[in-house]
């Protein structure tokens, strides 16, 4: 009964991907979204699709995983949220890892995207930039004189 | 449709992330090493961590601009913390190259020694600015540039990023906007708050563009506590004979409308503000009173605030730059980290050389205006110095009883303090460290 009850106060939302999957979750989980918050405000009519153009139906699914996991704030500890986020991430792919940027760049959230951010910044750690673009299969595009110009960049203007 | 069949397939290409997600891993990597090779993977990487990555993109101008930085450092020798500190405006027109500037006149420091190398000094950041300039700017004009226009990062992070930045634009009557340098407001030129802006302050990334008129210019400041951020806009006033007042009023935010009302405390004890021509900050200065609390290092322009007005601040024996950052004097204060008493004496015995080499140097000081300073990487400086804390303290008190350090010294206990913090803070983000006698200039 009471679980009933509390997602009757929630009213549901349905996002559309970009390849025409829809998703329906609950308003709290979709809101953590400020791109969704906002269309919502926008909307007049809640209960039509609201379309995420440049996110496919397989990331939005994991979008929304984050965002319900997110949502029910009261079941985890800081600390197993913090364990569950990087269960989350270290089980994502290169290529996953890529287009949930994009995804959490494009949706605003902030958690997911700096989630995200930490764990590719941890990838770059300790790597050569030749290792960095190995791994992420880069093209080197400077010529060797930019390249041998930019080592010798003073980083002053970037210590603190 | 056909759109979203494109995204679906579209390979990933990290190259080509967007600016402000390549800020933000670039935030994360921590250590400069780590910074130096994700800059040196692809252009798009390098370009997301210049400082022209932060600029507004609506930059319309006949000559083509460049993003210059400065800063106010303070400088100590590395083993001699209760040696005079200089205070210079530090200047990165070309990548790698770094001019010295006096903060209060802005004019190239001369009497400087070629290829100083300020990795052989301790360095604290007091303030930094951005400026645009055009590309034919000539640093050595910089206190007569009528094209400069300020950026200032409030907080100097590593990387500022995008999603940080904030504009506060003070404009003619005291109106202030704010604003994400990004929004499409600024885009679309649908409202630009650099119009006749009068100073422009942001707690992050600060955008000020005027245009150099000469007038009497209002400046913001930032006051942060731990709970919130105090807008203030200091006016300039003349007081009794050569004395230079400020008024300061505080914004209070109600809504969309500002209202100035004027305040007669900073509400912080041990808050100095300190106003340049650029920079207008705050620093911790031990207790102050209650009352405002302003040392102005604005240059001769057009008005001046003569150092004798401020017999307690540390800046006023800097006029022309100590003995210790010559060369003779210098190479005995490169960093010797098992330095004990020995060397502190050795220090104290060239003073026939450092002499001499400073009659070369005002000699020297006409014919060559235009000292480069090769700088390397300062980084070093701050991150070395930490493991030697307890030595140079250590070293710093014991000379203090033997050495008469001059009627132009900072007293002792004082001293101590700037030392500490800057020590302490190896990385020193905050507006800290500099501690100056309570003479403050009430209003």
């Amino acid at each position: 009964m009471a679980s009933t009850s509390t997602s009757t106060l929630s009213r549901k939302l349905i996002l559309k991907s970009s390849d025409g999957e829809k998703f329906e979750v609950d308003e709290n989980v979709a809101m953590q979204s400020q791109t969704i918050k906002h269309m919502i405000e926008d909307l007049d009519d809640i209960n039509s699709p609201i379309p995420v153009s440049i996110v496919t139906g397989t990331i939005l699914s994991k979008v929304i995983e984050y965002c319900k996991k997110h949502a029910t704030e009261d079941s985890d500890s800081d600390e197993q949220l913090k364990q569950w986020d990087k269960e989350y991430a270290n089980n994502m792919d290169l290529n996953t890892l890529y287009y949930l940027l994009l995804a959490a760049n494009y949706m605003e959230i902030k958690g997911l995207l700096e989630l995200i951010t930490q764990c590719v910044a941890d990838m770059i750690k300790g790597k050569s930039p030749e290792e960095i673009r190995a791994h992420f299969n880069i093209k080197n595009d400077f010529t060797p004189q930019e390249e041998a110009n930019i080592r010798n960049e003073n980083p002053w203007a970037f210590e603190n | 449709m056909e759109m979203q069949q494109r995204n679906h397939l579209h390979k990933p290409d990290w190259s080509n992330l967007p600016t402000e997600i390549l800020q933000l891993i670039a935030q994360f990597l921590l250590k400069p090493m780590n910074l130096k090779n994700f800059r040196l993977v692809c252009k798009n990487w390098h370009f997301s961590t210049l400082i022209s990555a932060f600029l507004p993109r609506t930059i319309i101008s006949d000559v083509p601009e460049k993003v210059i930085s400065s800063s106010i450092l303070l400088l100590r020798p590395h083993n001699s913390p209760h040696l005079n500190p200089l205070i210079v405006l530090a200047v990165e027109p070309i990548k790698g190259v770094i001019k010295l500037f006096s903060p209060f006149t802005r004019t190239l420091l001369v009497n400087l020694p070629e290829n100083l190398d300020l990795a052989c000094f301790r360095s604290t950041r007091l303030a930094t600015a951005y400026h645009v300039v055009d590309d034919n700017y000539e640093p050595d004009m910089f206190s007569s540039c009528p094209y400069i226009k300020v950026l200032i990062t409030w907080s100097s992070p590593t990387i500022p990023s995008s999603r940080h930045c904030c504009m506060l634009t003070l404009s003619d009557g005291g109106k202030m906007l704010k604003s994400k340098p990004f929004t499409e407001h600024n885009v679309n030129g649908k409202r630009s708050p650099c119009e006749n802006a009068d100073d422009v302050v942001s707690f992050l990334v600060i955008d000020c563009t005027f245009c150099g008129k000469v007038r009497r210019r209002k400046r913001l400041a930032v006051l942060k506590s731990s709970s919130a951020e105090r807008f203030l806009m200091i006016v300039p006033v003349n007081g009794e004979g050569r004395n230079l007042h400020f008024k300061v009023y505080m914004w209070t935010r109600d809504t969309y409308q500002c209202v100035w009302s004027e305040v007669t405390s900073f509400g912080k004890a041990d808050q100095v503000l300190f106003v340049c021509r650029y920079y207008c900050f705050f620093a911790a200065a031990g207790k102050v009173g209650n009352e405002l609390a302003v040392y102005s290092l604005v240059g001769q322009d057009f008005y001046s605030m003569p150092a004798e007005c401020y017999p307690g601040f540390p800046v006023i024996l800097l006029q022309s730059p100590p003995p210790w950052i010559l060369p003779n004097a210098s190479s005995c204060l490169q960093p010797q980290f098992q330095s004990g008493l020995e060397e502190v004496k050795m220090i104290q015995q060239p003073d026939s050389n450092k002499e001499d080499s400073q009659v070369e140097e005002s000699e020297s000081e006409h014919k060559d205006q235009t000292i480069d300073i090769i700088s390397t990487n300062a980084a070093g400086v701050q991150t070395t110095s930490s493991p030697v804390v307890n030595d140079i303290e250590h070293v710093a008190e014991e000379v203090m009883e033997t050495e008469r350090l001059g009627d132009t010294t900072i007293q002792a206990h004082h001293m101590e303090h700037l030392v500490q913090a800057s020590v302490k803070k190896v990385v020193t983000v905050k507006f800290q460290g500099l501690d100056v006698e309570s003479d403050h200039l009430s209003v």
